[in-house]
């Protein structure tokens, strides 16, 4: 072998090796791994932050969201049969959120849907109903504060429009926030439904966010998982 | 002290033949035909709502211009091409044909890339499969994936008849990939172990009665003691995945069971198409000369394949 190409083969296995242990650093999660292995994935993820694209994030996408460094606890409550409500899951006992916690990140939950919708060219048991529903509390941010920049939002336009030329026929689509918030505290649960957006299918006019109280969303829409237990009840 | 240096020597030897040897490419070009077939079978699957998810009037595009005016986020590259995006969408599936196929092999990949990070950068919701498909593209590329199996192949057959099969190649992307998927698992398993929900036992009843990931619509209440042996049975399979699929005694098994776990878990759950990458990738850890009989008896089912020019070479 010439020096140059020996000298090439050298380089190239010391990139190679660095690569390599940047993703053996990066791949072992902060729960097991020392201090110092975390920099590569929060390189990543300060990546990510900064420039707000995915395309860095190629190790395993579900830690770069980092819930817990964001201090997000996704807990998912499902409606049982008789209809009281029960936590099937909680991610993180050191979570430390703030005291309320709110049902359905929206934009989440609007935009899976969207997929829902576009893909389903043979829709499959899409009939589950909604027995289980996202409740995440947003990284400290006030309900209140939350709530009032959904309604301000210009953003669920497009997203009513997609909806109403996806589903042929549709009249108007409504978009609630569900308030079911848990306190950590006391562990009281209280429930209970917003409208937040309104839009009209037919006229494609937006219409005023007007609020709603349970009872009359439970009227709309029986279905709704607004059990009595879960409303002002305790925590399951 | 020449003991150590000795040592690390041999360390550095053993490392680059660990990378540089020559390996099979056998599983590498199915690497690429699943790769290619995946991108490809997405985005078709995506063709009725183009306009209405990119398109100029699409959702994407109002959803992007609405979030960057609201929250202040970049609305991505996909802005560059929302006039476009017809074109972008034919170049895309004419990339991942093209790769699946091996012709061009190297330039259809890295086009096909481009055009799927345009397409990923949207925010459009897709699972987490949408970034971590892209190194394994880059790898593929980087690799003689297209000397076997290929349109490419074919052709330089046809200019020389007598040129040598490629077997074998350097083994860094190969290498690169096994260790990717290696560090997938590792960071997909191990972040959960102070996970209440997964120390229960809970998340296989979760995922199955979520309107968000369920394909199943059974009342699974009374299965959930079933469903939590099982929760913890694809959770330890998947926690030793990095160890397991490392060491040569225990790597058929792992991979067995992962590509149980993966089709079960496609069957009932809708994580677009993260099963499906992850089956993909496992040929990496097939069995020796398991990839390399796949691909021959293709290629002799194939009319003007290798195989069969020589066979009949051989029989005249």
């Amino acid at each position: 072998m010439t020096g140059k190409r020996r000298a090439a083969r050298t380089l190239g296995l010391a990139l190679l090796l660095t690569y390599s242990a940047i993703l053996v650093l990066a791949s072992w999660p902060a729960e097991v791994a020392p201090d110092f292995a975390a920099g590569p994935g929060e390189l990543s993820r300060s990546f990510f932050r900064l420039f707000r694209t995915r395309a860095v994030n190629f190790l395993f996408p579900g830690r770069g969201l980092d819930q817990k460094g964001r201090r997000i606890c996704v807990v998912v409550f499902g409606l049982q049969a008789d209809g009281a409500v029960t936590r099937v899951y909680e991610p993180d006992d050191r979570c430390h959120p703030p005291p309320l916690r709110l049902r359905l990140n929206l934009f989440d939950g609007l935009v899976r849907n969207i997929v829902v919708v576009s893909t389903d060219a043979a829709p499959t048991a899409r009939s589950r109903g909604r027995a289980n529903r996202w409740i995440s509390s947003l990284d400290g941010e006030p309900v209140e504060q939350l709530v009032g920049r959904l309604r301000s939002s210009e953003t669920l336009d497009p997203l009513s429009r997609f909806f109403c030329r996806s589903r042929p026929g549709s009249r108007s689509v409504q978009m609630a926030v569900y308030h079911d918030a848990v306190d950590y505290r006391t562990g009281a649960v209280s429930s209970w439904l917003e409208v937040i957006h309104h839009y009209d299918c037919v006229g494609s006019v937006r219409l005023e966010g007007g609020w709603l109280s349970a009872d009359r969303m439970r009227a709309a829409a029986p279905d709704l998982p607004l059990a009595p237990p879960a409303v002002n009840g305790e925590r399951p | 002290m020449s003991g150590v240096k000795a040592r690390l020597g041999g360390a550095v030897a053993a490392v680059e033949r660990l990378y540089f040897d020559p390996v099979s490419i056998h599983p590498l070009v199915l690497c690429r035909i699943f790769l290619g077939t995946i991108l490809f079978s997405c985005y078709a699957l995506y063709a009725p709502h183009i306009e209405a998810i990119w398109g100029p009037h699409g959702v994407t595009r109002e959803y992007l211009e609405q979030l960057s005016r609201v929250f202040g986020i970049s609305v991505g590259p996909l802005a560059l091409a929302q006039d476009h995006v017809w074109a972008l969408y034919a170049l895309l599936l004419i990339a991942a044909a093209a790769f699946a196929v091996g012709f061009m092999t190297r330039l259809s990949g890295l086009v096909m890339l481009l055009c799927h990070v345009v397409f990923a950068e949207s925010r459009f919701h897709t699972w987490g499969w949408s970034p971590t498909i892209m190194p394994f593209i880059v790898y593929v590329v980087c690799s003689r994936a297209g000397a076997r199996l290929s349109v490419d192949a074919w052709r330089r057959r046809r200019r020389d008849p007598d040129s040598p099969e490629v077997e074998t190649a350097p083994g860094w992307p190969l290498r690169l990939i096994q260790l990717h998927v290696l560090a997938i698992y590792g960071a997909a398993a191990w972040h959960r172990i102070d996970d209440p929900g997964w120390l229960r036992g809970d998340v296989l009843f979760e995922v199955l009665t979520s309107d968000v990931w369920s394909r199943v619509s059974f009342d699974l209440h009374g299965l959930i003691n079933v469903l939590r042996v099982a929760t913890w049975a694809s959770w330890s399979v998947e926690l030793l995945a990095p160890f397991a699929l490392a060491w040569r005694r225990t790597r058929t098994t792992w991979v067995v069971l992962l590509t149980v776990l993966h089709v079960g878990l496609e069957l009932g759950s809708e994580l677009g198409w993260w099963q499906p990458l992850m089956v993909s990738l496992l040929v990496v850890f097939w069995p020796r000369g398991l990839a390399s009989r796949l691909v021959q008896r293709i290629e002799r089912a194939l009319p003007g394949g290798r195989s069969r020019v020589n066979e009949k070479k051989e029989s005249d």
